[in-house]
C-alpha cells in the first residue's frame, strides 16, 4: 500500500496536539484450507487469485510457493467503533486481496489506514480515489480509541451485542473474497481436512519521533479471544513506516496462527491414547501429507520487523508448541508401526493405508 | 455433507427428530452445524436450549436476514456452551462440535431471488470448510426454503458436496399420501428440482423417508389394549405398509422409524442419557432411535441407488 501523501495527516507536524494527529493502520486476515482433494500447482493457483484481469497475480516460489492477487479497492462510507463510543464517520477506501500459500492455504485480508479529514464536509469519490487504502475520519476522536473500538469489536461474536449497525465490517470484505475464490471453478472442492476459518485483525500505530526514548522500543500484543478470533496490537517506531511491511508481517503471524490453531485442534479430537494408534494417525494424517511443512515463522517478513517473531517465540512461544505437536504426532506414527499385530505384512506403507481404511468404514 | 429435513405437513416432529439426531451425531463424534430454514417458525433455538435465540434470534444476525443480504455473517451459537438445558452441557469428551445456525424471530417466508441463492451456495460451502454435517431443516410443504436449497444444490460448486433428504411423516394414511406427494407429486421435490437442473434419478437417490410418532403393535405400550383393539391395530398397520409400499416409501426407503415417546408429545426437547436412565421421563428406545439415524446418515448401504 503506498504510503498516504496527502499533507493533512502530516505526523512530523511540531506541538502537543494528540487530537489533531491521526495515523492507524486497522487490517484483518482471515485464513481457511483452499478447498481441493490435494495441494494445487502455481499456475492454478495463479488463476485462482487473477480477481482482476487487468492487474497481475504476484508469485514467489522461495522458501515456499505464495501468491497473491492483486489489491481490490472497497469504497466506504460508515460510522467506525470507538472505544468511548464516540461517532465517527469515515470516508475512503480499503484495501483487500487474496493469497494462497503453499498451494493449499488460503488467506484473504483487508486493510485501512485511518487518517483525519482535512475538512468538515464530504468530497467527490474522486478525491478519496487517488489514496487507495485510506479512510478518513471526520471526528477528533485519536488514534486509542479508534484502536479499542476496532479490536474490541471482533469480540461482537457474543449474543448480547444487539442488533448490527453498519460498521466497518473489513470481515465482510474478507469473507467475500475467501467465498469468491473457493467457488472457482479451476478447485475440485473436496474437503481434505476439516479446519475452521480464523481470524486475525490487527491495528498498527507509530510513535511519533519527538516522544522520547521509547521511541525506538515497538511493541506487539497479541490476543486470542477464543478458537477462531485473534487481535494484534503493534506499535511502531516511526522509523518503520512502511504499512506494507507492517500487513505482510500479520499476515504471516496469521497463517502460522492458523497451522498452530488446526494442528492442535486435529490433535485434540483425534481420541489419543484411547483408540489404537493407526486410527489415530489415520486422523491427523492430512497435517502430515499438507501442513507440517509449510511452519517458517517469519519467512516472508522484512528485516525491520522481525522483533515480532522473536517477541512472539518468547512468549506465548509459538514453534515451542509447534515442535511439541510436532513431536506428539511423530510418537503416535511410531505407536502405529510398533501395535501392528504380528499376522499383517509389517511394511510401514502398508500400516497407514490400513488405518486410512479402518476410519473410512467408520466414517 | 449436507441433509436436508423436510415434511408435507406441520407437527410431524421433524425439527425436534432433527435436532435430537444432530446432538446424537456431535455425540458420535462429528463436527455437527444445524441451520434453521424453517423460516416461519424457527424454534430450534427452543429445542436446543440455547435461549438467546429461543424462537429466531432478535439481534437481525439470523440465517433469514442472511439470506435476504441484510447481514454479511450469520449468526452462530455454540450448542455445547449456550444450552440451559440440563444445567447446561459441557462439551463431552471426543465429542464433536454442535453449531446452530438460527432463524430470526419474526421471520416469515420470501420469494427466492438469484442473490439470496448465492449466498445460499456461499453458506453452504463455508460451513462444509469446518462441519462433517451440516444439517438444514426446512419449512413444511412446497416452501420457497425448499425452492432455494433446490436451487442452490443444482449449483455446479456444491457438486462435489453429498446432499441428501430425509422426508418425515407420521404413520398415518394422510400423512403417507402426503409424504409421497411431497417427493413423486406434481410441483413436489423430484419436479422442481428437475426444473433447476437436477437430475431426477440422482436426486431420487438421496431422498430417504423417517416414521415418527411411531405407534409399533408389538410395543409395551400397548399391552393394556382390548384384544379387538389389538387385532384392529395390527390388519391396519399391515394395510399401511401396504400403501407406503405403493406410495413409494416401503421400507426400503425407510431410513428411521422413531416411536412415539410422550415427553416429545409434550415438550419438544433434546433427549440426553439422563433423560432415560437416571430420571427415566425419555424411553430408550426414542434414544437409540435417534442414534440409529444419526449413524444411518451416513451409512453407504443404506443410499445406494435402488
Amino acid at each position: 500500500m503506498p504510503a498516504s501523501t496527502r499533507p493533512a495527516p502530516a505526523r512530523a507536524r511540531a506541538g502537543p496536539a494528540p487530537a489533531e494527529n491521526l495515523d492507524v493502520l486497522v487490517g484483518e486476515v482471515r485464513t481457511t484450507l483452499l478447498q481441493n482433494s490435494h495441494q494445487v500447482g502455481a499456475d492454478t493457483v495463479a488463476r485462482l487469485l487473477d480477481l482482476d484481469p487487468g492487474r497481475r497475480v504476484l508469485r514467489a516460489t522461495r522458501p515456499f510457493t505464495y501468491a497473491v492477487s492483486p489489491d481490490e479497492r472497497v469504497g466506504v462510507h460508515c460510522p467506525l467503533p470507538t472505544g468511548s463510543g464516540t461517532r465517527a464517520d469515515g470516508v475512503g477506501t480499503v484495501l483487500a486481496r487474496a493469497s494462497v500459500t503453499g498451494g493449499i492455504i488460503l488467506q484473504a485480508s483487508a486493510r485501512a489506514r485511518l487518517v483525519r479529514a482535512a475538512g468538515e464536509r464530504r468530497l467527490p469519490w474522486s478525491h478519496y480515489l487517488t489514496n487507495p487504502g485510506t479512510i478518513e475520519v471526520g471526528a477528533r476522536c485519536g488514534a486509542p480509541d479508534l484502536t479499542a473500538g476496532f479490536l474490541r469489536d471482533s469480540a461482537r461474536s457474543s449474543p448480547a451485542a444487539g442488533p448490527a449497525r453498519e460498521y466497518l465490517d473489513l470481515g465482510a470484505v474478507v469473507n467475500r473474497l475467501l467465498n469468491q475464490v473457493q467457488r472457482m471453478p479451476y478447485i475440485d472442492r473436496v474437503t481434505m481436512l476439516r479446519a475452521r476459518r480464523t481470524r486475525l485483525r490487527f491495528a498498527v500505530t507509530w510513535r511519533s519521533p519527538d516522544s522520547g526514548e521509547l521511541a525506538e522500543s515497538p511493541d506487539i500484543e497479541l490476543v486470542v479471544h477464543d478458537e477462531t478470533s485473534r487481535t494484534v496490537r503493534l506499535r511502531l517506531p516511526a522509523s518503520i513506516s512502511d504499512p506494507a511491511e507492517a500487513v505482510v508481517a500479520c499476515e504471516d503471524l496469521a497463517l502460522h496462527d492458523w497451522l498452530l490453531t488446526t494442528v492442535a485442534n486435529l490433535m485434540e479430537n483425534s481420541r489419543i491414547g484411547v483408540d489404537p494408534a493407526a486410527e489415530v494417525v489415520a486422523r491427523i494424517r492430512p497435517a502430515v501429507d499438507h501442513l507440517l511443512h509449510l511452519w517458517m515463522p517469519g519467512a516472508r517478513v522484512a528485516e525491520d520487523l522481525g522483533w515480532m517473531w522473536t517477541a512472539l517465540e518468547r512468549r506465548p512461544g509459538f514453534s515451542r508448541q509447534w515442535t511439541s505437536l510436532r513431536g506428539q504426532i511423530q510418537n503416535q506414527l511410531l505407536l502405529a508401526v510398533l501395535e501392528k499385530p504380528a499376522a499383517a505384512p509389517t511394511h510401514g506403507n502398508l500400516v497407514f493405508q490400513d488405518g486410512v481404511e479402518g476410519i473410512s468404514h467408520r466414517a | 455433507m449436507i441433509v436436508f429435513a423436510t415434511s408435507d405437513k406441520g407437527g410431524t416432529g421433524r425439527s425436534v427428530t432433527s435436532c435430537n439426531v444432530a446432538y446424537r451425531r456431535a455425540m458420535q463424534g462429528s463436527d455437527v452445524c444445524y441451520l434453521d430454514f424453517d423460516f416461519g417458525s424457527p424454534t430450534s433455538g427452543a429445542i436446543f436450549g440455547v435461549e438467546a435465540a429461543g424462537q429466531g434470534t432478535p439481534t437481525g444476525r439470523g440465517l433469514h436476514t442472511y439470506l435476504a443480504g441484510g447481514t454479511a455473517e450469520a449468526e452462530q451459537f455454540d450448542v455445547w456452551t449456550q444450552s440451559t438445558l440440563g444445567g447446561g452441557w459441557a462439551r463431552p469428551l471426543g465429542a464433536g462440535r454442535l453449531t446452530l445456525l438460527p432463524g430470526d424471530a419474526g421471520g416469515g417466508e420470501f420469494p427466492v431471488n438469484k442473490q439470496m441463492i448465492r449466498r445460499c451456495t456461499d453458506l453452504f460451502l463455508s460451513l462444509d470448510e469446518e462441519f462433517e454435517l451440516t444439517l438444514v431443516d426446512l419449512s413444511a410443504g412446497r416452501s420457497y426454503a425448499t425452492e432455494l436449497v433446490l436451487r442452490a444444490t443444482a449449483d455446479p460448486v456444491l457438486a462435489a458436496k453429498t446432499t441428501r433428504w430425509l422426508v418425515f411423516h407420521r404413520w398415518t394414511r394422510q400423512h403417507i399420501v402426503a409424504a409421497s406427494g411431497l417427493v413423486h407429486g406434481t410441483q413436489g421435490i423430484l419436479e422442481t428440482g428437475a426444473e433447476y437442473g437436477h437430475r431426477k434419478p440422482d436426486l431420487e437417490d438421496g431422498i430417504r423417508f423417517v416414521r415418527t410418532a411411531v405407534l409399533e403393535p408389538e410395543s409395551p405400550q400397548l399391552a393394556s389394549l382390548r384384544p379387538e383393539q389389538s387385532v384392529w391395530l395390527q390388519s391396519y398397520d399391515i394395510d399401511l405398509q401396504r400403501l407406503a409400499g405403493k406410495m413409494r416409501l416401503g421400507s426400503s426407503l425407510m431410513i428411521g422409524s422413531i416411536p412415539l415417546d410422550p415427553v416429545l408429545q409434550w415438550r419438544e426437547q433434546i433427549i440426553v442419557e439422563d433423560d432415560i436412565s437416571t430420571t427415566r421421563i425419555a424411553n430408550a428406545e426414542t434414544g437409540q432411535a435417534f442414534e440409529a439415524l444419526a449413524e444411518r446418515l451416513t451409512d453407504k448401504s443404506l443410499w445406494e441407488g435402488l
